[in-house]
């Protein structure tokens, strides 16, 4: 056994403060451990990063895996590794790269990787691509919020250590006499100093341990959240979304070292009064802790408002300017973070409870046999419905969808019996001229000249409905009957639009919207082909072009002589079989299976017998015209079964927080040209906008929920000080203020005294905390974040004196508790109490 | 044998204007194995001559010579050992740690200075102080009386030569005081130690060997 377990007796007898005190350390060091994981993990979370390198030489590629920077090449075709590299996705490097064998080179720090592909090019002179998502994410915009992170970890490591600092000399004062007692039996200043140093540094140890695994559970509980906000992260190649709060060593040593770099500094001060200390002070309570002169003041106009309690308030906090102002400091951040947090939080609310109108429902149509088909729809009801967004999401796998509905985000799911029929000559009358003529001229309009894939207006979308279905559009009916004949049909009516280029510059897109081109009506007839011949007649054509590769070529080229796309692609494309490349092929060949169709007879005349209205449309495909049938009519019709005449899942997907879109829509892409105005925008444009707002909201989000948590640690850290500080001021001042009761003060009299303290105190923070929120409101008003389509945050004024007011009412109530929790040490015995030493 | 020898001793608290002086020219010398008393008024200099004996307070000027070494040129960590093996010290608030429990707050000097207490001998002293049944209680957990016996046996505990009393009896009732007494005399003569007592009570004073009369600093009779 050894004198130094005296130090643990200290700490057992003071359990109290030494389990406050550990508490503190954990949760500061645990928040520090988090918040430095979060953010070394931001520039970590970039692994998946590739290189692209146009070439596969085999010398190059074994001089790459010879690199120590490399982890590892793989060779492949471009458009292969795309997903799963992450590749730079422009326009022209995808299809000048499409069909290219390259290398993919995964570094071992993604962020050299620019550095390192230019290196490449210049050493081997070949062109390389590297994902700039990578720096996307890791641009300016973010680097403020790594920069908050920073800031709000340091004020954290100063809170800390102004927390030990106090609980240690606390401890040293309480114990100031027993060391006088030891010195007096013999202890030297060295073993004086271990006692004390023994109890700061096993309080840290302890602190720090817990807040290792404190900071393990946040981390994982943090981890759940940013999965849970990022549900479909693993179903995306944007690996932003893979976003992860890693555990890492290093931060570990430097929040700990920090702590006990820091220690070693509030124990100099403290042995410094320990050992400097005679044992004839000590013993006889002539100690004066701090060597202080206390200055007279005049304070008539505070005795006047405050009376004598008010006054000896005020001269006592001036006695000690030093101390105020570094509680003063500390309140004064926790209320501005207060403020901030209730201003910001309020803003974001207001504004998904704005937006959760206007964006109410998504919907992920799938076609089960084809996962190049799946179409997302979102609907902007604040331009009238007058757009709907289309544009290819990822693919989603059917562990996806589950995975959604075990998540709660699907409201509906049903499989839909629906095909595409075309017909180009049997209602000329009801279409738009223009669209007519395009039809014609045997032309289908296309979305994109450049890629001729998808047919668009001149076709009709049937869909058979069951029962149940039937009882939903009945709500939606708007004139005739949902209980068709035989040869009845129901039609949507609604508006149909459609991209025309400029034939004088392919790459001016001119945007048109028919309105009401379906001026039909009930009992106008629609005569179709039948489906099942058509689909027959593709078929064999396709065979028959794929028979012969010279003959796919020579027609391909025939068909799109402005086409660079090498044999060797073409022949590729061939044989991965891929869908849209058959219909690139078959495209113009429609408009004949459709006349040979319509001559062999096998065809279909309908009365439209009911209308829907044109608010079923958010779920249609909008330059396609929908008509409803019922099911049984409508298998008849494909010549399909009810299993396999499924050809669309569609799930209604809830929107319970706006920052779904960003899990949900598309890729994230750069708006092209910011400077667009929105009233011409085009379709791609809005997908773009949407996303990159989407996706830094949900970015704020996220940061905002680990700053909500820091401030909740703050707040507890600023109790434990206001705590501290106030016991402490009550231990130093007990001579005097047991020198005020036996003079008749009482002991409300004197806890009044002190609660005016910490009133002024926190007075003073209000201000100074008022201040210090105003860069939040800047930040929020001018650069956090702006919705281009739909105009800035809802920002709630009147939330800003509120929130101050909340704040500052909490720092009192805090004062409140402290002093309650405090009080028993203003029970004076005045005997031994005017004998204590102190300030 | 001589177990004390003060020459010229002075000492002054404070600096110019403010200078006190506690003790002026005191010349002293104190027997082995006897009791002295110490009487005065307060401010006399009893306590400052009691710890400038013990090492805890260092004369301005002269020598204090204790078993026959001058612990004035003693380094502060040389009068920390000393203080710990020579000197035993009893106060009148007792002094006692309150973490500490009365077994734990004798064995202290021991452990201080990195020995091993004996088990035995510390049995002995708190079995001759009448603590027994108390060893394991906190000092909050004792009476003024007990408190003051855990003192003394925390001062005999490192088998010290010297044990200097600072009013021991002070916060103690007539009854208590005299019992402390009886046993601190007791404890001295059985271990052969020097006692040096402060007291205001003369009849305590009386059965002393000696008795210092002090005033204003300055012995004004031995008797």
């Amino acid at each position: 056994m050894s004198y130094l377990y005296l130090a643990f007796r200290y700490l057992i007898n003071g359990k109290k403060r030494t389990i406050l005190t550990i508490l503190g350390v954990t949760l500061v060091a645990s928040l520090l451990y988090t918040g430095t994981w979060a953010v070394y993990s931001a520039a970590d979370f970039t692994w998946v990063y590739s290189v692209a390198i146009r070439s596969a030489d085999p010398e190059l590629a074994a001089d790459l895996i010879r690199d120590k920077r490399v982890e590892c090449v793989k060779v492949g075709i471009y458009d292969n590794v795309l997903v799963d590299s992450n590749l730079a996705r422009t326009e022209e490097e995808h299809s000048r790269w499409e069909t290219e064998p390259i290398l993919s080179v995964q570094l071992y720090r993604p962020i050299t990787m620019k550095e390192f592909a230019e290196e490449i090019t210049e050493t081997y002179q070949v062109e390389t691509i590297w994902n700039k998502d990578l720096f996307t994410v890791l641009d300016e915009e973010k680097a403020y919020l790594h920069a908050l992170s920073l800031t709000i970890c340091y004020i954290l490591a100063v809170v800390g250590v102004i927390l030990v600092r106090n609980s240690i000399q606390l401890s040293t004062m309480e114990q100031i006499r027993d060391y006088g007692n030891l010195r007096c039996i013999g202890a030297t200043r060295r073993q004086l100093r271990a006692i004390v140093a023994v109890q700061g540094y096993a309080e840290v140890t302890a602190g720090l341990i817990l807040a290792l695994i404190l900071s393990l559970i946040f981390t994982d509980f943090l981890n759940f959240l940013l999965q849970r906000a990022f549900i479909l992260s693993t179903l995306d190649s944007a690996e932003y979304i893979g976003y992860r709060i890693k555990v890492l060593p290093l931060p570990i040593l430097f929040v700990s070292s920090a702590f006990y770099f820091d220690l070693f500094f509030i124990l100099q001060e403290n042995l410094k009064r320990v050992s400097g200390m005679s044992a004839v002070e000590a013993i006889s309570g002539h100690y004066r802790f701090i060597n202080k002169k206390i200055k007279p003041r005049k304070a008539r106009l505070i005795r006047r408002f405050f009376g004598i309690d008010g006054e000896y308030a005020y001269k006592n906090l001036m006695r000690n300017p030093g101390r105020v102002w570094k509680n003063v400091g500390i309140l004064s951040v926790a209320i501005a973070f207060i403020t901030s947090a209730l201003l910001l939080s309020s803003a974001h609310l207001n504004t998904l409870l704005v937006y959760q109108e206007e964006y109410p429902h998504y919907q992920i149509q799938i076609d089960p046999t084809n996962k190049t088909s799946i179409w997302k729809y979102v609907e902007f009801r604040r331009l009238q419905n007058s757009i709907t967004h289309i544009s290819d999401p990822p693919l989603f796998e059917t562990e996806a969808i589950q995975d959604l509905i075990d998540h709660g985000y699907i409201t509906e799911s049903r499989a839909m019996y629906q095909t595409l029929l075309l017909t180009s000559e049997s209602l000329p009358e009801h279409l738009d001229p223009d669209v007519v003529d395009e039809v014609a001229l045997g032309r289908f309009i296309k979305e994109d000249p450049e890629d001729p894939c998808f047919p668009r207006t001149n076709s009709w979308t049937f869909r058979g409905f069951t029962e149940e279905e039937k009882e939903i559009y009945r709500s939606a009916l708007v004139e005739g009957t949902m209980d068709v004949s035989d040869h009845g049909i129901i039609l949507t009516k609604g508006f149909i639009y459609t991209i025309i280029p400029d034939e004088n510059d392919p790459d001016d897109y001119e945007m048109k919207f028919y309105e009401n081109t379906c001026n039909m009506n009930l009992g106008d007839q629609i005569t179709l082909p039948d489906p099942i011949r058509i689909e027959e007649l593709k078929n064999e054509w396709i065979d028959q072009v794929y028979s012969n590769d010279e003959t796919m070529i020579a027609m391909f080229r025939e068909a799109y002589p402005d086409n660079a796309e090498s044999d060797k692609n073409l022949l590729d494309r061939k044989s991965a079989d891929y869908v849209a490349f058959q219909r690139k092929l078959c495209t113009d060949q429609y408009r004949l299976w459709y006349e040979e169709a319509m001559a062999e007879g096998r065809s279909k005349t309908f009365t439209i017998e009911g209308i829907l209205s044109e608010d079923l449309l958010y779920e249609t495909q909008d330059d396609f015209s929908l008509l409803l049938l019922p099911i049984d009519r409508y298998l008849e019709l494909t010549g399909k079964d009810e299993n396999t005449g499924i050809t669309v899942l569609n799930y209604h997907i809830a929107n319970p927080l706006l920052f779904d879109l960003d899990t949900l829509v598309t890729e994230y892409r750069h708006r092209s040209d910011p400077s667009i105005n929105t009233d011409y925008l085009m379709v791609s444009d809005y997908t773009s906008i949407t996303s990159e707002w989407a996706h830094d909201f949900a970015e704020n989000i996220k940061t905002y929920l680990i700053i909500m948590l820091v401030i909740g640690g703050f707040l507890i850290v600023a109790f434990f000080n206001i705590r501290n500080t106030t016991k402490n001021s009550i231990y130093l001042r007990r001579k005097e203020l047991a020198q005020l009761y036996v003079i008749g003060c009482t002991r409300n009299g004197l806890l009044r005294m002190i609660r005016y303290e910490g009133y002024v105190s926190t007075a003073l923070a209000a201000a100074i905390g008022a201040l210090l929120s105003i860069p939040s409101i800047i930040l929020l008003k001018f650069d956090l974040m702006t919705d281009p389509l739909l105009g800035e945050v809802r920002i709630i004024w009147w939330i800003y004196p509120v929130a101050l007011g909340i704040g500052t009412l909490l720092i009192l109530g805090f004062y409140a508790l402290s002093i309650r929790s405090i009080s028993k040490y203003l029970k004076i015995n005045p005997a031994e109490d005017l004998t204590a030493s102190g300030e | 044998m001589e177990a004390i020898r003060l020459e010229k001793v002075t000492k002054i608290y404070g600096s110019q204007e403010n200078q006190v002086l506690a003790l002026h020219n005191v010349d002293l010398s104190i027997e082995a194995g006897t009791i002295t008393s110490i009487v005065g008024a307060s401010g006399s200099g009893k306590s400052t001559l009691l710890h400038i004996i013990g090492g805890v307070d260092n004369p301005t000027s002269g020598h204090v010579i204790i078993d026959g070494k001058d612990i004035t040129k003693f380094s502060d960590d040389e009068l920390a050992v000393f203080r710990r093996r020579k000197v035993g010290f009893v106060f009148q608030a007792y002094h006692l740690i309150p973490v500490l429990t009365v077994e734990e707050n004798i064995t202290m000097p021991i452990l201080l200075d990195h020995r091993k207490p004996d088990p035995e001998y510390v049995a002995r002293i708190i079995d001759l102080l009448g603590l027994s049944d108390r060893k394991t209680h906190l000092p909050n957990q004792l009476s003024g009386g007990q408190q003051q016996r855990a003192a003394i046996a925390r001062a005999l505990a490192n088998k010290p030569s010297l044990i200097l009393a600072d009013e021991p009896t002070g916060a103690l009732d007539s009854k208590n005081g005299e019992e402390v007494m009886t046993l601190l005399k007791r404890s001295v003569r059985e271990f052969g130690q020097t006692l040096v007592l402060i007291t205001h009570n003369l009849d305590l004073a009386r059965e002393a060997d000696t008795i210092i009369r002090l005033s204003d600093g300055e012995i004004v009779s031995i008797d």
